[in-house]
């Protein structure tokens, strides 16, 4: 496993009785690299990236998470890392400010980095205004916010992040790219699962395509087009060849 | 048209008869849904305990002679608890099925009449509210007929009768609410009005018990004496019915048949109106929240603690949960002090029950915790011990818990220390078990909003939470006559039991 890789995973196995989500799953992201995970709906993107978060357990396989082992040392291991499904995890009882406490309670952030940090995010991601409203009255969009805002305050060196950008308008959803280009710029490696292969291609450095619980491509924009993975020019030409030729194989 | 409409009518029932049966089976436990031998085996099981109870009952009831005055007044009352448990059931269900499902946008979309979603929904509400009052009275009627007489199978037909009155009321009702509290208010407000009904139940039920027989023999009197009178005429209708007098079974069930009607066609109108609103009843006024100077910093624990406590305290819904958890030691506190003041009673008798109830309690909180939790994933990707987890809920939950066993547990050591010291012990036990029960049996059921969907915890958590009480009370109740060896033996029968219970737990990641 190479010092410099934020997340190594081999051999990854994960079965829900008689089916097989996660079948040998082996990836390497680089630290300080956006990585986009796509795949088919059912791929295992999601559970995987699951059992990398402390959410469920591996049947088999190894993680490293910055050079911890997931497995042996979890609450190391999660120390380091930020999961943000696409469901937003958020209390409707509590107000933006006192979510973000929490997390950072949680996560033993020092108070006074807490409320530099709460501040800025909350400044960056336009929640100041309702920064003392319950989130019972949210939309989707909104509690996406607040729930990214939970991921970045303890300043994790792993953002996994599923269907991000789901919910949010088109200025909110080009102003979180920024800001997770901005945190791939400081080292921070970001994974993301998306449907929107638009995203990928212009925000990723390197993508992977997963196909039955397995990496069947993977590389840059360019390595995809270039590496006889498929003739087409855009991301969901090279998608949809990939997925078409696992199919058939 | 007529087709389509009637092919729609159908598929609704069918997609309203499977969502119930599914509820069932997650009441029995977790991976049944499909397993429909598991749900019977459950359900087999619960049958068996309840006909025991019901002929254990029977063994001590006497000749019950229908002609006999003390016998119909005996069933009146008996019958009037159950028409009010019945009725506060179905408030129960009624304001969720009516107004809380949030499927209206799909049932007005689809082409049916309204008024089919009413008869669907109080289809719905007969069927839940006849299931539970079926479940604990058919086997006594059952029994009844086989061991004192045939005529007793008339409280079958009875009980069906008193089913729909009860839905037709409740339904009545529930639109009454939401008419003078609105949409949101309703569910709390009915699901208080329900336990308020239970616990009046549970009081009255006592009332003998601690007052005797006195009240009761006022009312045979006054019955011996003008028996003809209108007003015991139609009070006592319902327990001739059930003691096989066919007209006046005839009358109830020609009651409840018009009841059903009325409700039908005079609420019809009222109900799509209702449902409008509820359908946009989810967008809320925003409400600012004070910055408070308690902090989440101290330590992961002392942050999940600070977050249940302050998720709780804010929503009335959860409160109202939790208050309807706790409401029934009132009746055993109340209890307590009368019969351990008056000397009619030793207080350790209610010493078990103190502690196996406190443990049902402290059980119920967690589920509620535990199933309320809209976030449950953001603490288990936080970086701190599962253990710890464990222990801020139980600090979060155990408080409340230990309040309301506090009054019962200090009379107790006023009246008797020795009791008192015991049952202090015995319930701070219950409390950590019935925790730790649903800690380690609920994480894999208790899915986000479950709870707000249906309040109960499933069946085999709740008997796995009442064995590992009972133990504890076995274990306890010995030390009250200075029994050490019989103490000890039962502390480790229930170590051993929660040593079970514990290996028995599905598996969550570290």
């Amino acid at each position: 496993m190479s010092g410099h890789d934020a997340l190594v995973v081999r051999g990854l196995v994960k079965r829900f009785g008689g089916f097989t989500a996660v079948n040998g799953l082996d990836l390497a992201v680089r630290r300080g690299e956006l990585y986009a995970l796509l795949g088919p709906n059912g791929a295992g993107k999601t559970t995987s990236l699951r059992i990398v978060a402390g959410l469920l357990s591996p049947d088999a396989g190894e993680i490293s998470i910055c050079g911890i082992n997931r497995l042996r040392d979890p609450v190391a291991a999660k120390r380091v890392v930020a999961w943000l499904p696409d469901e937003p995890m958020v209390y409707d009882k509590l107000t933006p400010v006192e979510y973000l406490d929490f997390v950072a309670g949680l996560w033993q952030v020092e108070p006074a980095a807490t409320k530099r940090r709460r501040e800025a995010l909350l400044e960056t991601l336009d929640l100041t205004r309702v920064a003392d409203q319950r989130c019972e009255g949210f939309s989707k969009g909104m509690r996406q916010k607040v729930a990214l805002a939970g991921a970045l305050i303890h300043e994790p060196e792993l953002l996994i992040l599923d269907e991000p950008l789901t919910g949010l308008d088109a200025s909110m959803a080009r102003h979180v790219k920024e800001l997770l280009q901005a945190r791939v710029a400081t080292g921070v490696t970001v994974i993301l699962t998306t449907h929107i292969l638009e995203v990928a291609e212009r925000l990723s450095d390197r993508i992977g395509i997963i196909r039955n619980g397995r990496l069947v491509c993977e590389g840059t924009m360019a390595e995809l087009r270039d590496g006889g993975a498929s003739q087409g020019s855009t991301l969901e030409d090279v998608f949809l060849d990939v997925v078409a030729r696992e199919e058939a194989a | 048209m007529k087709a389509l409409v009637s092919g729609a009518t159908r598929a609704v029932l069918a997609h309203e008869a499977r969502l119930s049966l599914r509820g069932v089976a997650d009441m029995a436990g977790p991976k049944t849904a499909m397993r429909p031998w598991r749900i019977a085996g459950v359900l087999a099981v619960v049958s068996t305990i309840i006909f025991g109870v019901s002929h254990l009952l029977l063994m001590t009831a006497g000749q019950l002679d229908p002609a006999d005055p003390r016998v119909q007044i005996t069933l009146t009352i008996n019958l009037a608890f159950l028409f009010v448990l019945m009725i506060s059931a179905a408030l129960d269900s009624a304001a969720y099925a009516l107004y809380a499902r949030g499927d209206y946008d799909l049932m007005f979309s689809a082409p049916l009449p309204p008024q089919t979603v009413l008869l669907v929904r109080a289809l719905n509400v007969f069927g839940f509210t006849l299931a539970k009052a079926g479940l604990y009275g058919a086997p006594m009627l059952i029994l009844l007929a086989v061991q004192r007489g045939a005529h007793w199978l008339a409280g079958l037909p009875l009980i069906l009768a008193l089913a729909l009155s009860a839905t037709a009321i409740a339904i009545g009702l529930a639109m009454g609410m939401v008419r003078l509290i609105g949409i949101r208010s309703t569910r709390v407000a009915a699901q208080v009005a329900a336990a308020l009904a239970g616990l009046l139940v549970l009081v009255m039920v006592q009332w003998e018990a601690i007052f005797g027989p006195g009240p009761k023999d006022a009312l045979v009197a006054d019955y011996i004496a003008n028996p003809q009178s209108l007003g015991w005429q139609l009070a006592t209708l319902p327990a001739r019915a059930m003691t096989g007098d066919g007209v006046a079974l005839g009358g109830v069930v020609a009651c409840a048949v018009l009841m059903a009607v009325l409700m039908f066609v005079g609420l019809a109108e009222s109900f799509v109106r209702n449902a409008v609103l509820a359908a946009g009843s989810a967008a809320t006024a925003p409400v600012r929240a004070r910055r408070s100077r308690a902090s989440f910093g101290a330590s992961p624990m002392a942050a999940l603690m600070l977050k249940e406590r302050r998720v709780i305290l804010r929503d009335p819904w959860l409160l109202s949960q939790i208050l309807m958890q706790c409401i029934f030691l009132i009746p055993v506190a109340a209890v307590t002090v009368y019969r351990v003041a008056s000397g009619a009673d030793d207080a350790s008798a209610l010493v078990p029950v103190l502690i196996v109830l406190c443990g049902q309690i402290a059980g119920g909180l967690t589920w509620i915790a535990l199933s309320a939790d809209e976030a449950s994933e953001l603490a288990l990707t936080a970086p701190m011990d599962p253990r710890l987890r464990a222990r801020a809920r139980i600090g979060a939950i155990s408080w409340l818990a230990v309040m309301f066993a506090a009054p019962p547990l200090m009379l107790l050591l006023v009246f008797d220390a020795w009791a008192g010291l015991v049952s202090l012990l015995g319930v701070a036990c219950a409390i950590i078990c019935g925790i730790l029960v649903n800690i380690w049996h609920q994480p894999r059921l208790a899915r986000t909003g479950m709870i707000r969907r249906r309040m109960k915890s499933p069946i085999s958590v709740t008997l796995m939470e009442l064995l590992a009480l009972m133990m504890v009370a076995v274990a306890l109740w010995p030390l009250l006559a200075g029994d050490y060896l019989a103490a000890m033996l039962g502390a480790l029968l229930a170590a051993a039991t929660m040593a079970v219970l514990y290996a028995a737990r599905p598996r969550v990641p570290a």
